[in-house]
């Protein structure tokens, strides 16, 4: 079976997607991967950031009609760092292979606030999504892609949370589908510290900030980096090395587009209303982000 | 052991419900008991184990209370039976569950999806959109098996829903049904009930589209079972629905005679307006 590994980035992120393909070529060179890359233009529904997830469906559709029978999608901040065999061995058997942010039930004082940030999110992680061209994986696709058209913003009131919390109902609507459960595949902040990150294949850095490499991730400060301190400060070396530069301003402000999504006028607000709004918005992300 | 059980959970108001399941269940399972919890009965929240039924509802509200306490009801169960299918009170048995109970033989945990496809109507994605909010699985149609999975399924589940069991979407809380979603990845052997004759309800009409030829009522093809009237109310015949107005009795086909049907069974078992 020929399998496609592939991408989604923003230009201005190239760096994120040079790492990823490196990592993945050290233990998979036969895979052939591919970057989409979206353009910076100015767009007024979707943020550059909700562009490029979105347009995640259609890469994968695209890349089947190519010819490849399966194809393995990774996140743009993820690294590769062991034999990923087994995981695109299930994309050889089954139309969809789902990845969890967790496996098993949480423990500790914090389990049901944790849970719960999980269930706003989407129980499935986007960070790897494997789909073949079976008959499910592209009736998944073309669902998948007419909600990504215009529902693939945080909104979690209304239920959504980008493309990623739509993936809850494919054990609902296919029964073709994998869920993937070693605990070495997809090591992220949200199962820290219940996975240990230096025994991990796939690792996903989430919200890191390569400028704050002592940081897990903006998005909490609840877990530390421990014993895999050094694969954060490593991979923040490399994506610097890969000419890695902050994320650009948005060109409309934020409520000016949810206000366009939600068919109000749009009243400019002071710089202070517009700073605090901002403060707002970034708690909110950071309780509710995955 | 005695195999199974069905297990449903009421105020006092809604016993006429109650009795029409039970009458429902016993037409097509004699032998599999209907164990019916009043949660505004003390008695009946002590004998599963709530040993202070006041400080329990304290600060709860109906629905609340009645969604905390089902993990609870089904450990209590299990203990019992070797497979438990909770079923929601304004259900209606029209078919025979074995398939159900078989499927708890073998798997520890039956969870049932509120759409089985993606809907086809104008509004599909607001429809996909409510169901995202308040949960992919049916809480009105769980089953459980007494193995060590279920088990460990029903304790988890307990810790969750009586700690959050509350209506808050932003937060990701939806009564105990949103708690379902995370079982696909957290436990073994769940078996996703995808029989489009169980849970007609609703919010899978008018996509399921059902055909009743006297006793024998039909879903896309399938032998229809288990209807849910969920948010019916007898003396608004007219109304398929207090929770949504997308869907009407001229949208629904044979549904609505089977609405009619189920008024007047909760008539003859007590109901009143």
């Amino acid at each position: 079976m020929k399998l496609a590994a592939c991408t989604v980035v923003a230009k201005s992120q190239l760096a994120y997607a040079d790492v990823l393909r490196e990592s993945l070529r050290r233990f998979h060179p036969e895979l052939p991967f591919f970057a989409h890359v979206v353009d910076e233009e100015i767009g007024d529904w979707y943020t550059l950031q909700e562009r490029t997830y979105a347009s995640t469906p259609s890469l994968i559709a695209h890349l089947l009609d190519d010819g490849f029978d399966g194809v393995a999608y990774f996140k743009q901040e993820s690294l590769v760092t062991g034999d990923l065999s087994p995981e695109l061995a299930l994309i050889e058997r089954h139309a969809i292979v789902l990845t969890p942010h967790l496996t098993t039930p949480l423990e500790g004082d914090d389990r049901v606030a944790r849970e719960l940030n999980i269930l706003q999110s989407g129980v499935y992680n986007v960070g790897f999504l494997g789909v073949s061209g079976a008959a499910q994986g592209r009736a998944f696709l073309e669902w998948w892609r007419e909600r990504c058209h215009r529902h693939c913003f945080h909104d979690i009131t209304r239920g959504t949370h980008f493309e990623q919390r739509w993936l809850d109902f494919v054990p609902a609507y296919f029964d073709d589908y994998a869920i993937i459960t070693d605990e070495t595949f997809n090591v992220g902040h949200w199962n820290l510290p219940e996975r240990d990150m230096t025994r991990a294949r796939f690792i996903r850095f989430s919200g890191f900030d390569p400028d704050r490499p002592d940081a897990v991730t903006r998005y909490t400060t609840r877990p530390q980096a421990g014993a895999a301190a050094s694969l954060f400060r490593d991979y923040a070396a490399s994506l610097k090395r890969a000419g890695w530069q902050p994320l650009p301003a948005e060109a409309i402000p934020y409520e000016q587009r949810k206000a366009l999504r939600e068919g109000r006028p749009y009243v400019e607000r002071s710089a202070l209303h517009r700073a605090l709004r901002r403060v707002a918005r970034r708690l909110l992300n950071t309780l509710a982000r995955r | 052991m005695t195999r199974a059980a069905v297990a449903t959970i009421i105020a006092r108001n809604y016993l006429p419900q109650a009795r029409v399941l039970g009458d429902s269940l016993r037409r097509f399972h004699p032998d599999v008991p209907l164990s019916v919890l009043i949660i505004d009965d003390d008695g009946s929240l002590e004998s599963i184990g709530i040993a202070d039924p006041k400080r329990f509802r304290k600060g709860r509200t109906v629905k609340q209370i009645a969604t905390a306490v089902k993990p609870r009801l089904l450990r209590h169960l299990t203990q019992q039976f070797a497979s438990v299918l909770f079923i929601d009170p304004d259900s209606l048995v029209v078919g025979d569950l074995s398939p159900l109970f078989d499927a708890l033989v073998q798997h520890s945990i039956l969870l049932t999806p509120h759409l089985l496809a993606p809907p086809k109507t104008a509004d599909r994605i607001d429809r996909e959109l409510n169901i995202v909010q308040s949960g992919i699985y049916n809480g009105g149609l769980i089953g459980v098996s007494n193995n060590d999975e279920g088990t460990r399924f029903l304790t988890w589940w307990r810790d969750r829903a009586e700690a959050c069991c509350r209506e808050d979407v932003a937060a990701g809380a939806y009564y105990d049904q949103r708690w379902l979603d995370l079982v696909p990845p957290f436990f073994r052997d769940v078996f996703i009930l995808r029989d489009p004759g169980y849970d007609v309800a609703h919010w899978n009409l008018p996509d399921r589209v059902v055909c009743v030829d006297g006793d024998a009522i039909s879903v896309d093809g399938h032998r229809c079972r288990l209807l849910h009237f969920s948010g019916f109310n007898p003396s608004r015949p007219n109304v398929v629905t207090r929770y949504s107005s997308r869907v009407t009795r001229s949208d629904i086909g044979d549904m609505a005679l089977l609405l009619d049907r189920y008024a007047a069974l909760l008539r003859d078992a007590g109901w009143r307006r």
